[in-house]
């Protein structure tokens, strides 16, 4: 063992006795008068294009959106004909809201698949979004 | 102003003092060189590269992170910028023949047993070195001109680190290798001179 230990440590100084290479005289300035011209490139700083504020209102709208379809467009008892909801049966509706009224409502499935869809695209966008924040800030991502 | 910590001076180079980098580059400039050469084998390439490198450092000095140090951080981009003009200029690199060393080189190696002269020394070995793949050369360089751990070789390189192991291992047993056959050589021409 103690001799190929030796052996390394012999192999070591062979090789720094090579040294090291010495570039010609002169370099430190031909490199300078590139970095004259040369400017230092600021870092890009990523700026969401939705931010915090935007996707709460968002997520508010999509809540009300859902709620609202239940008075808009959960029945067609009432329609007026010209596929606009009667807004008086609209307040009638909101003024009958019971215990049990979060049962009751019926979500057409279009807009219920919709949502789940755009839900999806959002929490897609946020994960790539924070994926990026961390790499630009941090290095690679781990 | 030598004494000035590398942080300090790229605080100050950020903010404008554009000067104070020639402080870096005379810091560096000779390992960086070193690197570059044992990459590319030919002195103008090895320069070209180290300018480029520099230059490149210079302007993406505000994305150092300071995660590691200054020279790690410029080791790897004349790591990869030599890599990239190897790549781009790879039939005008240096080859040397085996055979050719184990022949001609025997006063040289005799050199290596009974003194070498600096001049010899180096010539000698960067001949052997030239032996090695690229990789090899670099780790070996990094290792044990740089005083680099595996760490910081794996930062510089981007290689894993069992893979920079491996490689180190096999390097120094070729290297060992060449240097006992060239001793052999050596012991038989002595025989036959006496």
């Amino acid at each position: 063992m103690k001799s190929t230990a030796d052996s390394a440590d012999k192999l070591g100084k062979i090789i720094r006795s090579a040294g090291f290479e010495f570039p010609d005289k002169g370099l430190t300035e031909r490199i300078m008068n590139r970095i004259e011209v040369a400017t230092i490139k600021r870092p890009l700083v990523f700026k969401p294009v939705i931010g915090f504020r935007g996707w709460l209102l968002i997520a508010v709208s999509g809540i009300l959106l859902l709620v609202l379809s239940y008075f808009l467009l959960g029945n067609s008892g009432n329609d007026t004909g010209t596929g606009i909801t009667d807004s008086t049966v609209l307040f009638q509706r909101l003024h009958q809201i019971e215990p049990g009224f979060i049962q009751s409502i019926q979500v057409p499935k279009i807009l219920l698949l919709s949502l789940i869809g755009l839900l999806f695209w959002i929490a897609l966008d946020f994960l790539m979004a924070t994926r990026k924040w961390k790499k630009h800030y941090f290095g690679q991502a781990k | 102003m030598d004494k000035l910590a590398d942080a300090d001076i790229i605080v100050q180079v950020i903010a404008g003092n554009k000067m104070l980098f020639a402080h870096l580059v005379d810091r560096y400039k000779t390992m960086a060189f070193t690197l570059a050469f044992r990459i590319l084998g030919n002195r103008e390439d090895a320069e070209e590269t180290v300018q480029d490198a520099f230059v490149k450092a210079y302007e993406h000095l505000a994305e150092f992170r300071r995660q590691s140090k200054f020279s790690t951080w410029l080791y790897r981009i004349v790591y990869n910028t030599s890599i990239t003009r190897g790549r781009k200029k790879k039939p005008a690199m240096m080859e040397v023949d085996r055979r050719t060393l184990l022949h001609e080189d025997t006063s040289q190696a005799d050199s290596l047993l009974y003194g070498f002269t600096e001049e010899e020394a180096g010539d000698f070995i960067r001949k052997i070195l030239a032996l090695l793949p690229d990789e090899d050369r670099t780790i070996i360089t990094l290792h044990y001109l740089n005083e680099s751990g595996i760490d910081e070789i794996h930062e510089i390189t981007g290689l894993s680190k069992a893979n920079i192991k491996v490689k180190l291992f096999r390097a120094r047993k070729k290297l060992q290798e060449y240097v006992d056959q060239i001793s052999d050589s050596v012991a038989l021409y002595s025989i036959n001179v006496q």
